[in-house]
C-alpha cells in the first residue's frame, strides 16, 4: 500500500519534471537552430520578445501542473482511503463469517458427540442382549445334549441287551446245529463208508473181470476193428485218434464220434471211423460181463 | 439254515463225484487199435453214362479211371461185369447194392457231348459205408484228344480224396530209348503220359541222347546229345520242338538239371583238363560258374528244393558218394551218404527233405531214399540193376529204370515201399526216366 502511494507520488514528480524539461528545451532550442540557419543581412532580432512569452506559458503550465498534481494526489488519497475502508469492511465480514462458521462447527461437534454417545449406548445394550440370548441358547443346548446323551445311553444299553440276547440265541442255535450236523455227518460217513466198501468190492470184481472176461472183450473188439482199418498211406506214426462208439447189445454200432484226434486230415479220420462202422457188429460181451452201450476206441499205430 | 444246506450239498456233491469216478472206472470199455491193414480200397467205378449222338461213347472214362486207380496199388476196382446195377446219376444209386459186394466207394458219372468235339465229364464219388457223397466234379469242356488227360484228372481227384495225397495220373514222364534195330533213329527222347500211354518222340538221333531234365514249369526239357560227334547240352521247348544249344564246351558236357526257379542249369563239364566238375550256367546271360574244384570226379548235380545247395556225386573219398555244397563258387562240400558200396545220382523230393539215390550194396543196384540230415537210408526197389530214380511231383512215387530180360524197362515204387508197379514204354532199351511237374492248371 505504501509503495503504491510512493509510486504515484514519484510519477507525479516525474510528470512535472518532464513538462518542465520540455518547456526548457523549447525555450533554448530555437536560438540554436537560428544560429545554424544561413546568415543573411535581413535577419530581424526578435529573440527577446519570444522569450517572455515562453516563460509565461511555462509558468502557467507549471501552475497547472502543480494543481493537477495536487488534484491527482488528493484523488489518490481518497481512493486509498476508500480502498482501506473496503478492506476493513471486507475484513469485518470475513471475521463475522468465520465466527459464524466456528459456531456452526461447535454446534455440529456437540451434536455428533451426543449422537455418538447414543450410538455407543445402543451398541452396549445390543451386546448385552446378545450375550444374554447366547447364554440362554447355550443353556438350552446343554440341556438338550444332556437329554440326547441320556437317550443314547439308554439305546446302547437296549442294543447291548438285544445283542446279548441274540448271541445267546445264536449260540444255542449253533450248538443245536453242530449237534445235528455231527449226527448228519456220522450218518453220511456211515453211508459213504458203505458206498466205498461196495465200490471197492465192485472194483475188486472189476479188476478180476479186467484181467479176464472184460479185457478179452476189449481185445476182441480191437482185433476186429484192426481188420477193418484200412490205413491210408499218409498216416503219421504218432497218430492218436480217440473215438466214442455207441453200440447195441448185439454189437451193432449206432454212432461213431471223434473225441479227439492228433490230425484233422479227413482222409485219416474217415478211415478210423469207417473201420469201426465196417467192423459192426462188434464182438458181443462174454456172458457175465455187463453190457456197455458206449465204448472208447483209441487208434494209435504201434509200428 | 442256508449254511446247513450248503454243508449237506457239499457232502452229497462229494459223494456224487466219487460215484462218477467209480462209474467211469468200471463203465467205459477202453479199446486200443495199434495196427491196421494196408489193402487196396475196394472200389466200384461204374461205366459212365453217355449223353450224345449214337449209343457208344467215344471214350471210356471209367475204364481209364479204373486202370489208373488199380495201377496205383491203393485201390482194388471191382470188375464191371460183377456190378449189380450201373447207376450214372445219384438218384439211381442204391447203396445196398454196393454194401453186399463189399466195396467202400462207388464212382458214377457221365460223359456229355456239348458240341462238335466238345465234351464234359461229370462224376461223383460216394462213401458206401456211410452212404455219403465225398466229392464231385464237372470238368471244363475238352476235345476228344483231351479226354484221356481229363479222365486222368478224375482219377487224380478220387486218389487224393481217398489217400490224402495229390494224384499224379495227369502228369507226364520223359525217358530215353535205344532201338538197335533202327540205326538212323537209334536213340529217342520220348515224352509220355504217366501211365506210359500217349508216347511220342521229341528228339531222334543216330548218336546217343542222355540225361533228360524237365524245367520246373514243364514247358522245356534239357538233355545231352552227341549228334555233333561231341557232347552238347540243349534246351528244347516241348510244345513247339524248337531248341537251343546252351553248352558245347571243350571236353564233356553232361548231366544238366534246372534250378527250382528255372533260370539256371547245373551241369558237369570237363573243359580242357579232363577233370569233371560241377558248374552252374545262367540261362539268361550264359554266365558259367565253377562250383566244385576237386581233382576227383564231381558229377550228377541236382538242386536242393530251395535252390541254395547242390547235391552231387563224387568219388573224392574213394567210392562214389553223395555230397552237398552251397551253390556258390569256393564253398566246401560235405558228404551226405555213408551206407553201402556207393550211392549215386541223387534226385530231390518235391518237399526237399529226401533224396532218391542209386544205392549199391552186395553187388546190386537199387533205388533207396536217403534222409540228408540223418544219413538214414531206406531201400525201396527190388531189382538188380535199378537206375535213374525220379520223384513224382507228389513225392509219393519214384519212377526208375530197371532190367527185365536184358532190356531196360520203366518201374515205379511208392516212397512207403508199399506199391510196386511197371510202366509201359514204347519198347527198346529204356533208360533215364524223369517225372515231369504237375500239369499247368
Amino acid at each position: 500500500m505504501a509503495s503504491r502511494r510512493a509510486q504515484r507520488q514519484y510519477a507525479f514528480v516525474l510528470s512535472v519534471l518532464v513538462h518542465a524539461a520540455i518547456v526548457v528545451a523549447l525555450t533554448f532550442s530555437i536560438p540554436l537552430s537560428r544560429n545554424q540557419a544561413p546568415a543573411g543581412p535581413n535577419v530581424v532580432p526578435i529573440d527577446t520578445y519570444m522569450i517572455d512569452t515562453a516563460a509565461l506559458e511555462a509558468e502557467m503550465a507549471r501552475m497547472e501542473a502543480a494543481e493537477e498534481a495536487e488534484r491527482v494526489r488528493q484523488e489518490q488519497e481518497a481512493e486509498q482511503r476508500e480502498l482501506e475502508r473496503i478492506e476493513r469492511e471486507r475484513e469485518a465480514v470475513e471475521r463475522e463469517a468465520a465466527e459464524q462458521e466456528a459456531e456452526r462447527e461447535r454446534v455440529r461437534l456437540e451434536q455428533e458427540a451426543e449422537a455418538e454417545t447414543l450410538r455407543l449406548a445402543e451398541r452396549e445394550r445390543e451386546r448385552e442382549e446378545a450375550e444374554r440370548r447366547a447364554e440362554e441358547e447355550r443353556l438350552e443346548r446343554e440341556r438338550q445334549e444332556e437329554i440326547a446323551r441320556q437317550e443314547e445311553l439308554e439305546r446302547q444299553r437296549q442294543e447291548e441287551e438285544r445283542r446279548r440276547q441274540e448271541e445267546l440265541a445264536r449260540q444255542r442255535e449253533e450248538e443245536e446245529r453242530r449237534r445235528r450236523e455231527a449226527e448228519e455227518a456220522a450218518r453220511l460217513a456211515a453211508i459213504e463208508a458203505d458206498i466205498q466198501r461196495s465200490i471197492a468190492a465192485e472194483r475188486e470184481a472189476q479188476a478180476a473181470q479186467d484181467s479176464g472176461l472184460r479185457a478179452q472183450w476189449a481185445l476182441a473188439i480191437g482185433r476186429k476193428v484192426e481188420q477193418y482199418w484200412n490205413r491210408p498211406p499218409n498216416v503219421d506214426p504218432n497218430l492218436e485218434c480217440v473215438l466214442i462208439v455207441a453200440q447195441l447189445p448185439d454189437g451193432s454200432v449206432t454212432q461213431v464220434s471223434v473225441e479227439r484226434c492228433t490230425t484233422n486230415d479227413q482222409t485219416i479220420i474217415r478211415s478210423v471211423e469207417n473201420a469201426v462202422l465196417n467192423a459192426s457188429p462188434l464182438p458181443q460181451r462174454p456172458s457175465g460181463v455187463p453190457f456197455e452201450r458206449q465204448i472208447r476206441i483209441t487208434f494209435t499205430p504201434a509200428d | 439254515m442256508l449254511a446247513r444246506e450248503g454243508f449237506r450239498s457239499r457232502w452229497i456233491g462229494a459223494l456224487v463225484v466219487s460215484m462218477i469216478i467209480a462209474a467211469q472206472a468200471s463203465a467205459q470199455l477202453e479199446v486200443t487199435v495199434t495196427s491196421g491193414v494196408q489193402r487196396p480200397i475196394p472200389a466200384a467205378i461204374v461205366p459212365f453214362g453217355w449223353q450224345g449222338p449214337g449209343s457208344e461213347a467215344p471214350f471210356d472214362v471209367a475204364a481209364l479211371v479204373e486202370q489208373d486207380l488199380g495201377n496205383s496199388g491203393y485201390f482194388d476196382p471191382m470188375d464191371r461185369r460183377d456190378m449189380v446195377s450201373r447207376p450214372t446219376q445219384a438218384t439211381q444209386l442204391n447203396f445196398q447194392d454196393w454194401r453186399i459186394v463189399d466195396v467202400d466207394i462207388v464212382v458214377i458219372g457221365e460223359l456229355i457231348q456239348e458240341g462238335p468235339d466238345r465234351f464234359t465229364i461229370v462224376f461223383q464219388l460216394f462213401d458206401v459205408t456211410r452212404g455219403a457223397l465225398l466229392t464231385g466234379f464237372r470238368s471244363p469242356p475238352a476235345t476228344a484228344v483231351e479226354l484221356r488227360s481229363m479222365s486222368h484228372r478224375v482219377a487224380d481227384l478220387i486218389y487224393e480224396e481217398m489217400t490224402g495225397i495229390r494224384g499224379v495220373f495227369d502228369t507226364r514222364i520223359a525217358y530215353i530209348t535205344e532201338q538197335r534195330t533202327n540205326p538212323e533213329e537209334r536213340y529217342s527222347l520220348i515224352i509220355a503220359d504217366s501211365d506210359g500211354e500217349n508216347a511220342r518222340a521229341m528228339v531222334r538221333s543216330p548218336l546217343p541222347l542222355m540225361s533228360p531234365a524237365w524245367s520246373p514249369d514243364g514247358r522245356q526239357i534239357a538233355y545231352v546229345s552227341f549228334e555233333g560227334q561231341q557232347s552238347a547240352i540243349y534246351v528244347q521247348t516241348v510244345r513247339t520242338g524248337t531248341r537251343q544249344r546252351v553248352s558245347m564246351r571243350a571236353g564233356v558236357n553232361q548231366a544238366p538239371v534246372f534250378s527250382p526257379d528255372g533260370r539256371q542249369l547245373a551241369l558237369t563239364l570237363s573243359l580242357t583238363d579232363g577233370n569233371l566238375d560241377v558248374y552252374t550256367l545262367d540261362l539268361s546271360n550264359q554266365v558259367l560258374r565253377r562250383i566244385t574244384t576237386s581233382s576227383a570226379i564231381d558229377t550228377e548235380p541236382v538242386w536242393s528244393a530251395d535252390g541254395q545247395y547242390l547235391y552231387f556225386t563224387s568219388d573224392r573219398a574213394g567210392s562214389a558218394q553223395i555230397y552237398r555244397v552251397r551253390a556258390e563258387p569256393g564253398e566246401r562240400a560235405e558228404r551226405i551218404s555213408f551206407e553201402g558200396t556207393y550211392n549215386t545220382r541223387a534226385r530231390v523230393s518235391p518237399d526237399g527233405e529226401r533224396l532218391a539215390v542209386v544205392h549199391r550194396s552186395e553187388g546190386v543196384d537199387r533205388i533207396a531214399v536217403l534222409d540228408p540230415e540223418t544219413g538214414f537210408l531206406n531201400v525201396l526197389s527190388r531189382g538188380q540193376l535199378d537206375e535213374s530214380p525220379s520223384f513224382a511231383p507228389n513225392g509219393a512215387l519214384i519212377i526208375y529204370a530197371t532190367r527185365d530180360r536184358d532190356q531196360g524197362v520203366l518201374a515205379a515204387v511208392s516212397t512207403d515201399g508199399r506199391v510196386h508197379q511197371r510202366i509201359a514204354s514204347v519198347g527198346g532199351d529204356v533208360r533215364e526216366p524223369v517225372w515231369g511237374p504237375f500239369a499247368l492248371p
